[in-house]
């Protein structure tokens, strides 16, 4: 049998132009969002007219509003619902709507607030190191003396993003050069899915308070566990996802050991970064590299 | 007649399915196409040995399916079994079933249909709760901020309607109905059918509608919504579930052609008690219902295939 299982990607996937067929198609839903926000959704996806899109307090909620139409203009083609969902730091939100933990509103004011508290975080930065793994990094770190430096995202088996302060990360990559890595620092202003954001992180767990989450009726597999979300603990997998690592390597691997036959993956969003890390992170899988050499995505 | 919503329950059916095999084949049938899309199967959640009829039954994405589902099995055995009903009425999501057996759309066409509604609703309408009152629409006039907050989705008789709204309101208004000694009865259904709560998904399924390629009618059709044969077009499809029903007027506009033996195929025999109690004293119609919740739904079935001239 086939297992369905649906990605929502995360900040970095936004592009001016996103989402151009979903809102004529969800016109109720984008006055709600339009709403909740106060300025046009579809006006900051498509023409981007005060080039904020790329700002991390514009970037989620568009970046959420658009993953959620896709997914749900794909329901309304399809009639199929997926077998599990996940989402990538930002498109765990998605995931988490699509399993009808909050509804889009709901979905959209904590993603509003997470954005605003993650813009306003300062004095740290993030860098991508590839070809290395997740080992080596450790080694790296320790062996370097980086101990202010933290794993935010194992993306793909050697492909991987570092996170602290500005003074720490630089010498830490000069490291990592060493060791034969390439390294991209990423454009952002502050040291996302680290220690450093306590602060938010405590922030938003006093802002999810009041809300009601539901039971999740579709797995969703937690950046922070790699594992399926427990009903028990909604709000704080959701509020220590701020300073703990995206383990998608890990929750990917966990979707691919419980399918029972052919795992076919849809990226629900813009681009199709999470389809690239995909197929790095298929190769490396043991059970599914063998049995399903070509699989596509 | 093909009752909606609400009129779901665990076990719904289940003597049909155990002991005719025309219902069990359709309703397999259809499970199958279900399961292919919400990963689960209408024939373990219904048929459940660990679940009684009075377990909550409520969740949209599956009363919408397993009601159709029950109705047209149902509606197939007595088709087979020589029954030729001279018009088929349809309630709300029952008017999909009627254009099913009235083969207007494909069986399995409508099934998706059905399933892609009930995720469109879930995902894009808020949840609500719903009431039945057993007292005369007057109350609503005589106490409008008693009711503010909520809609009526339906008038079923001279002293039944039903109302739709938030919870919150909802509760205040059993508060006010108990406080008075009206009776009133929750529906088990968590979205704004035939209420302003259903507009939030109002564009995507009409655009779901639209999709839908609609053939000729096997047999009249009354719209619970109009009390007319429905125009066969998408439009129509979208005024079943948002309009607001006045059942008394569809039974009074029935009889004036009538008698009937009202057959309700629905799971509860909901209709056919609202017939009952919309029927003229002296009136020669009869309704009839076949499945219920506390068995002996095979007697009902020889019943009405005996008076229906099957």
């Amino acid at each position: 049998m086939q297992t369905r299982i649906t990605i929502f990607p995360g900040q970095g996937s936004q592009q001016k132009g996103m989402g151009a067929p979903l809102f004529p198609a969800f016109p109720e839903l984008s006055a709600l969002a339009d709403a909740e926000l106060g300025y046009s959704i579809q006006d900051l996806c498509l023409n981007d007219p005060g080039a904020k899109l790329g700002q991390t307090e514009f970037t989620q909620p568009a970046l959420y509003v658009v993953n959620a139409l896709t997914f749900l203009k794909k329901t309304a083609d399809t009639g199929q619902l997926p077998n599990f969902v996940a989402g990538h730091s930002l498109g765990e939100y998605d995931a988490l709507f699509a399993a009808g933990v909050f509804d889009f509103v709901t979905g959209l004011k904590l993603v509003k607030k997470r954005g605003e508290l993650m813009a306003h975080a300062r004095g740290g930065t993030m860098a991508a190191i590839i070809g290395l793994s997740v080992a080596q990094i450790r080694e790296g770190l320790s062996q370097g003396g980086h101990g202010g430096v933290d794993l935010a995202n194992i993306n793909a088996p050697t492909q991987i993003v570092i996170s602290g302060p500005e003074a720490e990360l630089k010498p830490a990559t000069e490291t990592f050069q060493k060791m034969g890595a390439q390294i991209f620092p990423l454009k952002v202003s502050a040291a996302f899915h680290s220690r450093y954001m306590a602060g938010a992180q405590e922030e938003f767990e006093r802002f999810l308070e009041p809300f009601e989450l539901k039971p999740p009726r579709i797995p969703v597999v937690a950046n922070v566990t790699a594992l399926p979300y427990e009903t028990s603990a909604l709000k704080n997998t959701l509020a220590r996802q701020i300073t703990s690592p995206v383990r998608w390597t890990e929750s990917v691997g966990w979707i691919l050991n419980q399918g029972t036959g052919d795992c076919e993956f849809f990226e629900c969003g813009p681009g199709n970064v999470l389809t690239g890390l995909l197929k790095r992170i298929r190769q490396n899988h043991p059970a599914t590299a063998a049995t399903f050499p070509k699989q596509s995505t | 007649m093909f009752s909606g919503q609400g009129s779901q329950y665990h076990q719904m059916g289940r003597e049909l399915f155990e002991q005719e095999p025309v219902f069990r084949e359709w309703f397999e049938r259809g499970d199958s196409v279900v399961k292919k899309l919400i990963n689960e199967s209408l024939r373990d959640l219904v048929y459940s040995e660990a679940k009684k009829p009075g377990d909550p039954f409520k969740r949209t994405l599956h009363t919408h399916p397993a009601i159709f589902l029950v109705e047209y099995s149902l509606a197939q055995l007595l088709l087979s079994k020589g029954l030729k009903p001279d018009l088929l009425l349809g309630y709300s999501v029952g008017e999909f079933a009627a254009y099913a057996v009235a083969e207007v759309i494909p069986f399995e066409e409508t099934l998706v249909a059905l399933v892609k509604q009930a995720e469109i609703v879930e995902y894009c309408t808020p949840e609500i709760s719903a009431i039945a009152v057993l007292h005369s629409q007057e109350l609503l006039q005589n106490f409008p901020s008693e009711f503010s907050g909520c809609q009526v989705a339906s008038v079923n008789f001279s002293k039944g309607f039903t109302i739709v709204g938030p919870s919150d309101s909802v509760r205040k208004i059993q508060a006010f109905l108990k406080s008075r000694s009206i009776s009133a009865m929750e529906i088990p259904i968590c979205h704004g059918f035939h209420s302003s709560w259903l507009d939030m998904a109002g564009t995507p399924l009409r655009a779901l509608f639209s999709t839908l390629a609609f053939g000729r009618s096997n047999f009249e059709l009354v719209s619970a919504v109009s009390g007319e044969n429905p125009p066969l077009d998408s439009s129509h499809l979208w005024q079943a579930i948002r309009g607001t029903v006045n059942f008394p007027s569809i039974v009074s506009r029935l009889e004036a052609r009538g008698p009937f033996t009202y057959l309700d195929v629905g799971p509860s025999g909901t209709m056919a008690t609202m017939v009952k109690y919309n029927l003229a004293p002296g009136s020669a119609s009869t309704p009839l219902a076949i499945m219920n919740p506390f068995g002996r739904v095979r007697d009902q079935l020889g019943k009405a295939l005996s008076v229906a001239g099957g």
